[in-house]
């Protein structure tokens, strides 16, 4: 599970990839509809999809000869998932920040003095 | 030999002319370069010791009472082991240190003195050192040769400063990156420009044809306006492995003040991108002395910039928040164990313990309670830190004594997170960027996992036996569990 879980967190580390996603995210796609928008070469988009299908982030299909590329919506759900929850752990602690340092603020005017940066 | 001279009406309270070696000469650079040629290890290793002989430095820790080993090989093979401590360290006008001889061995123990006095662009230099005795210092110039030697190596230190010893710098540095990204950012030039050069310098010109035989023109601009051009060419390109190029750094005039051979190599490691940047200096002319002194300073600085860049487009999280205070005292928040204390974490959680240790490899340690009593441990381990600027961090769960946990219960949170964060302010306002990579996985870990099913047992044991960390931690999210998950 470690191990598919770096595998899927690896692929996504790279913004052609989570581009590919994007695109895939509104319907299947052949290799070289893919590689279109990214002035790239075929052994190089070719190189990006094996990445993903390796992380199980999408699917290709056998049947048809041009081998259409799908999205595969489990392990990206759970990517989102740790995505919002780690947004949140931050959030939370940023608000309590911006509380603080306004508390810092005013406690420097009350001693009528200002903190050099 | 020099008698000792006394005199009854002038206060001498020592003259050591008897048992002291005196050097002196003159060196066409500044004396601050000069200096750095002494006390930095990358530098010393080019000069240091008589003609044939090859120094390797063990240590050199440049503080009064700091040490100092290294060995030297002569041209016969034979290690010659020295350890001094520094006495005096006083930049870049004076150093002060000791050769501590073991007792019994047959080396002397001799303090030296070396004085850089500035003359305009050039150095005076005076080295002398000074014997127990008149009788060890005999023995040390009979035995080793110390003043041929130290004619030798002074004449060494003289050719690379003049620029005649062609000069290696080789770096590494491990991304938390996919190795095409990094590739990436060297071979497009948008990408190139974004990072390339010392902090604060920009890019005005950037122009690369990524091929062998393509040429390389970037104009960096300094701080302070001046720029500095650079012209090349690409001799191998092997993505996404390898650039090899040749670089020529020119002066006011479109003259080459030096020549470069770099050879960057990308590694992939565990998901990871180790980059191997090796520089060879040749050609080097005499102006372009302070230039080279700063490289290594420069590339690293570079490199810090190149982490930034790659993170910025790894990231699957980016937060950006504006806070209503000075940079200053935002990074005083995110710095100090005190202030830490009143805002990390959510609401209703207390800290209990709070340590933090602010170097690149130490580390933040915190235990918080959550509402319902139950205590979790955390730790950031620091990597990089520029003050008031930018911050990265790999941020993960842990035990009391700081070892790595898995989220207990979520197989889908990452073992550790890497965090860049960076202040920016205006009006009196900071915003505060924060990119997050998940970089899980060490290599100790797909051992782990490759060794199959008792680990795997370990594991699910571990994890019943962290349920309740679990629970804090769901709370910790500000979130319920899910039941329904779990029947």
């Amino acid at each position: 599970m470690t191990d598919q879980l770096s595998a899927t967190f690896g692929a996504l580390a790279d913004p052609t990839r989570r581009a590919i996603l994007a695109r895939l995210s509104s319907g299947e796609a052949s290799v070289t509809e893919l590689a279109k928008p990214f002035e790239m070469s075929m052994p190089a988009i070719s190189k990006h999809l094996k990445v993903l299908e390796h992380a199980g982030l999408i699917a290709r299909g056998r049947e048809a000869q041009w081998r259409p590329c799908r999205i595969e919506a489990a392990p990206l759900k759970d990517v989102a998932g740790w995505v919002e929850n780690y947004r949140q752990f931050w959030e939370q602690s940023f608000d309590r920040l911006d509380e603080y340092l306004q508390e810092l603020k005013g406690k420097e005017k009350n001693h009528g003095r200002r903190k050099n940066k | 030999m020099a008698a000792v001279k006394t005199s009854s009406n002038t206060t001498v309270i020592s003259d050591t002319t008897d048992r002291e070696i005196l050097f002196t000469r003159i060196f066409d650079a500044p004396r601050e370069m000069v200096f750095e040629a002494w006390t930095n290890p990358r530098h010393l290793t080019n000069w240091w010791g008589p003609r044939g002989f090859s120094t390797t430095i063990h240590e050199m820790d440049v503080r009064p009472g700091g040490v100092w080993r290294l060995v030297m090989r002569g041209p016969d093979g034979r290690d010659y082991d020295n350890r001094l401590v520094f006495v005096e360290v006083v930049k870049p006008e004076r150093l002060v240190y000791k050769h501590e001889a073991e007792p019994g061995s047959e080396y002397a123990t001799y303090e030296t003195t070396v004085t850089f006095a500035a003359a305009g662009n050039r150095t005076n230099l005076t080295m002398r050192m000074l014997f127990s005795s008149a009788e060890e210092r005999e023995r040390i110039v009979s035995t080793y040769k110390a003043i041929e030697g130290g004619n030798q190596t002074l004449d060494r230190l003289k050719d690379y400063l003049a620029g005649k010893t062609p000069t290696e710098l080789e770096l590494t540095r491990i991304f938390d990156a996919p190795r095409e990204l990094v590739f990436k950012a060297w071979t497009d030039s948008a990408r190139l420009k974004q990072w390339w050069g010392p902090r604060n310098f920009t890019n005005p010109v950037c122009e690369i044809d990524v091929r062998p035989g393509g040429a390389i023109r970037i104009d960096m601009r300094a701080p302070d306006g001046v720029v500095y051009p650079m012209t090349g060419v690409f001799q191998e390109v092997v993505e996404p492995e390898r650039i090899v190029f040749l670089s020529g750094a020119l002066n006011k005039n479109g003259e080459p003040m030096f020549d470069v051979s770099n050879r960057i190599t990308f590694t992939e490691e565990g998901g990871k991108t180790r980059l191997t940047l090796r520089a060879t200096v040749s050609n080097i002319t005499p102006e372009a002395a302070p230039h080279l002194a700063g490289m290594n300073q420069g590339w690293n600085q570079s490199l810090d910039r190149l982490e930034a860049e790659v993170i910025e487009k790894a990231a699957v999280l980016t937060i950006t928040r504006v806070f209503d205070a000075p940079k200053g005292l935002v990074w005083k928040a995110f710095t100090e164990a005190e202030r830490l204390k009143h805002w990390w974490g959510p609401k209703g959680f207390t800290m209990l313990v709070c340590e933090v240790d602010l170097r690149p490899g130490g580390v933040f340690l915190y235990s918080m309670k959550a509402p319902d009593g139950n205590v979790m441990w955390g730790k950031w381990v620091y990597r990089t830190i520029v003050a008031a600027e930018r911050m990265v961090t790999v941020v993960s769960f842990c035990d009391e004594k700081g070892n790595i946990l898995r989220h207990p219960m979520s197989a889908t949170w990452p073992l550790e997170v890497l965090n860049a964060m960076t202040l920016a302010e205006r009006e009196g306002k900071t915003t505060m960027t924060l990119y997050a990579i998940p970089v899980n996985a060490t290599a100790e870990e797909c051992a782990t996992f490759a060794g199959g099913q008792d680990s795997m047992k370990k594991g699910y044991a571990a994890t019943l036996d962290q349920l309740d960390a679990y629970l804090a931690h769901l709370a910790h999210l500000g979130q319920t569990p899910r039941v329904e998950n779990q029947s």
